[in-house]
C-alpha cells in the first residue's frame, strides 16, 4: 500500500471564518500568529502497483471530482514514502 | 479469579455473593460484566424502584406506561403519541458536545424503536454559574451538540428550559425529551418472541466507545476519577447514520416482519439482548463472532458492554430476515444476524466457538430501601425591600438579565425548530404547539422544574413543577394527556439525597393524582455529585397535552389599548427559592411558594375556556421573578408598553405567586371576562392597560416605578449570551 | 403535471415538500430515490433540504455525485423546472447546475430564524406571482449558507438578472445586519441563465400555511403550477 496525503484549504481570496476564529483564539493565548487557514487533510491508501505518475494523476482526479471544490478551495498532493 | 474483579464491574461484595447464590456457581468474566451492567443503578433502578411504583400509571388514554422504552398515550381513535425524557448528564460533563449529541440520539431511538416517527425534541439544561470552570465552553458545546444532532436527523427541537445555579458548577445536567407519533396498531414492543427467530444487529460496527458507560453513570465524580481518566469511554454520535436508521427502521417495521426491537443504549448488547428476552420470557443464543466490529481484538466483555452509538437489536421472523436486511441495505445501514431466540429462558453467549456465558435471561437485581434522613432548609433571609422606584427598577433590570429570564434565542436559533412543518408555537413560549397534518388535534409540550424550590422542600417543589407544567399547557389552550419525568439527584447512598428523592416522587404522585394526569415514562439519574457537591434535587417534568382546535393566543402583548387582567390571586410573600433571593439577596431559604392544585384546576379550566371563547388576546403565567417580570416578558416581543397599578408593596412585585395568569383583553370584553370569572369563582383583578409607547409604569402601594421598554428589552435580549460571555 | 422530490440519504425536508406539492397545491407528486437514474415525465424536480450524507466533506458535495444527478442535469437542459432549497441549493452548486458555492455561515453557527428578502426577478417560473421588489418573509435553517462567487461571475449574475432573491430588512433595504450568513451581495437565491433552475437557502415550503407563521412561500409553488400547466 502507498499512502497519499491530500491537503485541501480555502483559497486565499475566500474568507475563512474558521481560520480567523482560531487566529483570534491563538492570539488570546499569547501566541503571535500572523494568519491561520483551516483546511482538511485526507490520508488515502492506494494500491502499490501504481506508478508515481499514476498516483499523482489519480490524486488529482480525486481532488477535482470530489475532495476539493476548485471554485473555493485549493489542494496539494503529497506522496508519502513507503513504510 | 472473577471474585477479584466484581468491583471493576460496579458490583458490591453483597451483590456478588447474591449473584453466586443465584447462579449456584462463580460467574465467568463475561457473565460478571453482563450482570455488573444489568445490575447497575442506571439499568436496574435498584435504589429508586420501591418509590417509583407509587406514581399513577393508568388513565383512559394511556396505551403504554410501563415495561417499554417510552410511554404511549392516545390522541384520537387512531393515533398515539410516544414520549420520554432522559438524562445524559455524566457524558455531557465529560465531553459536552458528544455527550449532549448522543443524548439526543439515544432518546430518539427509544421513540422510533417503538414504531413512532419522532416529530419533536426538547431539552432541559442545568448549568453552573458563569464563573465556574469552563462553564461558557460547556454551555456553547452542549447547545451545539444538541443542535447538530437534532438538526441533522431532521427532528425539530421545539422548546426547553435553562436553569443556572451554583449547585451545577461541577455537574451540569442535560435532559432530552423526544416525542413521536404512530398509529395504535403501529406500536412495537421490546418483548422478544418466537422460537428460532433471528437476532438482527443493525447500525454502526461495535468499537470501544462507552464501554462501561452504564457503570460510570452509576458512580459519582471525584478528584480521583477525574474526567481525564474517563475520557476513553466517551461515545461519538453520528447523526447521519441515525437519520438512516430512523428511515430504515420505520420502513422495516412497516413490513410486519420485525417481532421486537430495542436500542443498544446503556450497556449495549448486554442490556438489549437480556432485557428483550426477559420481557418476552424466552432465551437466546448470541454469537459474538458475528457482531460487526470496528476494531480488532475487542475482548468479549468489551463487545458486550460497548456503547457505540446508533446500533439496535431486532428480533426478526426466521423466514423474513433477508427481506429486512435488504431494507437496511437500501438505506446503507449495515446489518448482521448475530443470534437466535430459544425457549429455555437462558441467555447464551458464544465467542470463538465456545460458550462464554450461560445465565438466566432475568436475574432479579437487588432492590434497596436506602436510608432516608430529612433536613431542615436554611432560614428565610431578610428581604431588604427596595426603598424607592429607582431601586425597584434596578432589581428588575438585574432580574431581566438573568439567564433564567433572558431571551433564550441564542440557544434556539441554533436549533431547527421548524423542520417537518408542524410547529405552530415555536420555542420561547410557555409551551410548544405542534399541529398534526390531516388531523384536527394539536399537541402541546412543556417542561418545568425549579430546583431551588425543590431544595427547600422537595415535595412542594416537585408539586410546583407539575402545577407549572399544567399551567403552561393551559396557556396554549391544551388539556394535559400525560407526564414523563427525569429525576436527577445526587448520591443515593446519602440519606439526605434519598430523602429528597422520596419526597420528590411523592410530589409527582400527589400532583399527578390530584390533576388526573398519568405518568407514562421516566428516567432516574443518580450520582450527580462531585466530591461533596451534590446537585439540588432536579425532578424534570415534561407534560404533553392535546388541543382540539388550532386557535391560540400569544404569550406577549400584541398592541396598546388593551386591558391587563390577573387571573388567580397574587400572593405577597412567596420568596423561598425565588430569583429575588438568588440574585438580589444572594441567599436562599424559607419555604417555596404555596401550591394549591385544587384551585389551579379551576383556573386552568377557566383560561382554556376564555381562549376558546376568544375573550383574551394574550396569556402568560407568573413564574420566576414574579408579577413585574411576567409583565416585562409580555412587553418585549412587540415592544408594547404598559401601565399597571397594584395594591401591593414594591418587593411583592417580585413575589413568585403560583397559579396566576396575566391576560389581556379588548376593552369591550373586560366586563364579560370579569363576570365569567366571578360566576366560576375564579379570582380576577384588573391591573391596568397596555400602551403604544416605549414606556412601562407600575404603581405599587408605596410608590411608582417607570422605565423604557426598549432599554429593558435590550437587557433581556442580551442577558443570556452576556451572562455566559458567549459570542 | 407531475413533480418529483428527490430523496438523498440525509434529506429531511422531503416530506415537507411532498406535503406542500401534493396536498396544498395539488400536484401529482412522487419521491425519487437518489440511486435511480431516470426522471421521466416529471415537469418539476425538487431537491429538498436536509443534510445529505451528513454534510460530510462539503455540504451537498457527495449528493451532487449520486446517480440521479445525471437525470437532473438532463431535465434541466431540456428546460424542465428544477428547484433546490437549502441543501438542495448546495447540491445544485456542487453539481455545477448553478454557479458559486455555499460556505459556512460567517458566525460559524447554525442559524434558524425568519428573514426578509426582496424579490429581484419575478420573470421566472418560480416567481411570477410575486411583484418585482416585493418584500417577503421566509424561514432559514442552515449552517452553510454563505453564498460565494468570484467577481467576474457575480457581474454575470447581476447582468443576466440571475439574482432572484436578496436578503433585506422589512423595508427592503439590504443593510449588513439583515445578511444572516454573510452572503456576497446579499444573495439568498439565484437561477441559471435560462431561468428554469432555482436555488435558494430560505425555505418557501415552511411558510405556505398561516398557522405556521406566514404564507410568503406559497407563491413559489402556485407560480409553478400555473406556468407548468399552461
Amino acid at each position: 500500500m502507498v499512502k497519499v496525503e491530500i491537503k485541501v484549504y480555502p483559497k486565499k481570496e475566500v474568507l475563512d471564518p474558521v481560520g480567523e476564529t482560531i487566529k483570534k483564539a491563538l492570539r488570546r493565548l499569547g501566541v503571535d500568529v500572523e494568519s491561520v487557514r483551516a483546511g482538511k487533510l485526507f490520508t488515502i491508501e492506494m494500491p502499490e502497483k501504481l506508478s508515481k505518475e499514476e498516483l499523482y494523476l489519480e490524486a488529482d482526479r480525486m481532488c477535482k471530482e470530489l475532495l476539493a471544490n476548485p471554485l473555493i478551495e485549493e489542494y496539494e498532493v503529497i506522496l508519502c514514502e513507503q513504510q | 479469579m472473577a471474585k477479584k474483579r466484581f468491583r471493576d464491574f460496579g458490583l458490591s461484595e453483597n451483590e456478588y455473593t447474591s449473584l453466586v447464590a443465584k447462579l449456584g456457581r462463580e460467574p465467568t468474566n463475561v457473565e460478571l460484566a453482563i450482570i455488573g451492567a444489568l445490575w447497575s443503578e442506571h439499568c436496574s433502578y435498584k435504589s429508586s424502584k420501591i418509590y417509583l411504583s407509587s406514581m399513577p400509571r393508568t388513565g383512559e388514554r394511556v396505551v403504554v406506561s410501563e415495561g417499554e422504552n417510552a410511554g404511549a398515550v392516545e390522541l384520537d381513535d387512531e393515533l398515539v403519541a410516544i414520549f420520554k425524557v432522559e438524562s445524559h448528564n455524566h457524558p455531557s460533563y465529560i465531553e459536552p458536545y458528544q455527550g449532549a449529541a448522543t443524548g439526543v440520539g439515544g432518546i430518539l431511538r427509544d421513540i422510533f424503536t417503538m414504531g413512532a416517527r419522532p416529530i419533536a425534541l426538547m431539552d432541559q439544561l442545568f448549568f453552573g454559574e458563569s464563573k465556574a470552570p469552563k462553564m461558557s465552553h460547556l454551555v456553547s458545546r452542549v447547545v451545539k451538540g444538541i443542535g447538530d444532532y437534532g438538526n441533522r436527523v431532521g427532528v425539530p427541537t421545539v422548546g426547553g428550559m435553562v436553569y443556572v445555579h451554583r449547585c451545577y458548577n461541577f455537574n451540569i445536567l442535560v435532559n432530552v425529551f423526544a416525542l413521536g407519533i404512530t398509529s395504535k396498531r403501529g406500536i412495537f414492543s421490546s418483548k422478544a418472541k418466537g422460537l428460532g427467530n433471528y437476532l438482527l444487529y443493525v447500525g454502526n460496527s461495535t468499537g470501544l466507545d462507552g464501554v462501561k458507560g452504564a457503570i460510570m453513570a452509576s458512580d459519582r465524580f471525584s478528584s480521583e476519577n477525574s474526567r481525564d481518566d474517563i475520557l476513553p469511554t466517551v461515545q461519538i454520535g453520528d447523526p447521519f447514520v441515525e437519520k438512516l436508521l430512523i428511515e430504515a427502521t420505520l420502513e422495516a417495521l412497516s413490513t410486519g416482519y420485525v417481532v421486537a426491537l430495542q436500542d443498544m443504549g446503556a450497556a449495549g448488547l448486554s442490556s438489549s439482548s437480556y432485557e428483550m428476552a426477559a420481557k418476552g420470557d424466552v432465551g437466546f443464543v448470541l454469537d459474538l463472532d458475528r457482531v460487526p466490529l470496528r476494531e480488532e481484538n475487542l475482548t468479549p466483555e468489551a463487545i458486550m458492554l460497548s456503547e457505540t452509538q446508533e446500533r439496535m437489536l431486532l428480533v426478526v421472523m426466521k423466514d423474513k430476515v433477508e427481506e429486512v436486511k435488504n431494507i437496511f441495505n437500501k438505506w446503507g445501514v449495515p446489518s448482521a444476524v448475530v443470534g437466535k431466540i430459544t425457549d429455555d429462558r437462558m441467555g447464551k453467549v458464544l465467542y470463538k466457538g465456545s460458550e462464554i456465558a450461560n445465565i438466566p435471561v432475568y436475574l432479579e437485581p437487588p432492590v434497596y430501601k436506602r436510608a432516608v434522613e430529612p433536613y431542615v432548609p436554611p432560614q428565610k433571609p431578610s428581604l431588604f425591600p427596595p426603598k424607592n422606584g429607582k431601586e425597584v427598577e434596578e432589581i428588575a433590570s438585574t432580574l431581566v438579565s438573568t439567564p433564567e429570564i433572558a431571551n433564550k434565542e441564542w440557544i434556539f436559533s441554533q436549533y431547527d425548530y421548524m423542520v417537518r412543518t408542524n410547529t405552530v408555537i415555536p420555542p420561547g413560549s410557555d409551551a410548544a404547539l405542534l399541529r398534526i397534518k390531516k388531523k384536527d388535534v394539536s399537541l402541546a409540550i412543556t417542561s418545568d422544574v425549579n430546583p431551588a424550590y425543590c431544595f427547600l422542600d422537595p415535595f412542594i417543589g416537585t408539586l410546583q413543577a407539575i402545577a407549572e407544567a399544567a399551567r403552561n399547557l393551559a396557556s396554549v389552550g391544551a388539556e394535559p394527556l400525560g407526564v414523563t419525568n427525569c429525576l436527577n439527584f445526587g448520591n443515593p447512598e446519602d440519606p439526605k439525597v434519598m430523602w429528597q428523592f422520596a419526597r420528590a416522587v411523592d410530589g409527582i404522585s400527589t400532583g399527578c393524582k390530584t390533576l388526573g394526569i398519568p405518568v407514562v415514562s421516566g428516567n432516574v439519574s443518580f450520582y450527580n455529585q462531585t466530591d461533596e457537591n451534590s446537585v439540588y434535587p432536579t425532578p424534570t417534568i415534561v407534560m404533553v397535552g392535546i388541543k382540539k382546535d388550532g386557535y391560540t393566543v400569544p404569550n406577549f402583548f400584541r398592541k396598546g389599548g388593551e386591558k391587563i387582567v390577573a387571573i388567580g390571586a397574587l400572593r405577597q410573600e412567596e420568596f423561598g427559592g425565588s430569583l429575588y433571593q438568588r440574585y438580589i439577596l444572594n441567599k436562599e431559604g424559607g419555604r417555596p411558594p404555596t401550591v394549591d392544585l385544587k384551585s389551579e384546576i379551576k383556573i386552568n379550566d377557566f383560561v382554556r375556556f376564555v381562549i376558546k371563547k376568544r375573550l383574551i388576546t394574550s396569556v402568560h403565567d407568573i413564574s420566576e421573578g414574579g408579577l413585574l417580570l411576567a409583565l416585562l416578558e409580555m412587553s418585549f416581543p412587540q415592544s408594547v408598553g404598559f401601565t399597571v397599578a397594584v395594591e401591593i408593596p414594591a418587593v411583592s412585585l417580585f413575589s413568585e405567586s403560583q397559579g396566576v395568569f396575566i391576560v389581556t383583553c379588548e376593552d369591550t370584553n373586560l366586563d364579560r371576562l370579569c363576570y365569567l370569572a366571578d360566576s366560576l369563582n375564579v379570582h380576577c383583578s384588573v391591573l391596568g392597560d397596555t400602551v403604544d409607547q416605549d414606556l412601562w409604569t407600575v404603581e405599587y402601594a408605596e410608590g411608582v416605578v417607570s422605565s423604557r421598554v426598549s432599554s429593558f428589552s435590550k437587557l433581556w435580549n442580551e442577558g443570556f449570551s452576556r451572562y455566559f460571555a458567549l459570542e | 403535471m407531475r413533480a418529483a422530490v428527490v430523496v438523498f440519504p440525509g434529506s429531511n425536508c422531503d416530506h415537507d415538500l411532498f406535503w406542500v406539492l401534493n396536498d396544498i397545491v395539488g400536484l401529482n407528486t412522487a419521491y425519487v430515490w437518489h440511486e435511480d437514474t431516470k426522471l421521466v415525465d416529471f415537469d418539476l424536480i425538487v431537491l429538498p433540504g436536509g443534510f445529505s450524507y451528513g454534510d460530510y466533506l462539503r455540504s451537498g458535495a457527495i449528493a451532487a455525485r449520486s446517480p440521479i444527478m445525471d437525470a437532473v442535469r438532463d431535465a434541466a437542459e431540456k428546460g424542465r423546472a428544477v428547484i433546490g432549497i437549502c441543501n438542495g441549493f448546495q447540491i445544485l452548486t456542487e453539481a455545477g447546475l448553478l454557479p458559486g458555492a455555499l460556505l459556512p455561515n460567517i458566525n460559524l453557527r447554525f442559524i434558524s430564524t425568519w428573514v426578509y428578502m426582496r424579490v429581484e426577478n419575478n420573470s421566472t417560473v418560480f416567481t411570477h406571482k410575486y411583484r418585482k421588489g416585493e418584500i417577503i418573509r421566509m424561514p432559514i435553517a442552515h449552517a452553510e449558507g454563505r453564498y460565494y462567487v468570484d467577481n467576474g461571475a457575480l457581474t454575470e449574475l447581476q447582468r443576466n438578472g440571475q439574482i432572484v432573491f436578496r436578503y433585506s430588512d422589512a423595508e427592503g433595504n439590504s443593510v449588513d445586519y439583515c445578511n444572516p450568513n454573510g452572503s456576497i451581495d446579499f444573495i439568498a437565491g439565484i437561477c441559471n441563465r435560462a431561468g428554469n433552475v432555482l436555488g435558494l437557502m430560505p425555505h418557501p415550503e415552511r411558510c405556505c400555511e398561516r398557522s405556521l407563521g406566514g404564507v410568503d412561500g406559497l407563491r413559489v409553488f402556485t407560480s409553478l403550477v400555473q406556468c407548468l400547466s399552461s
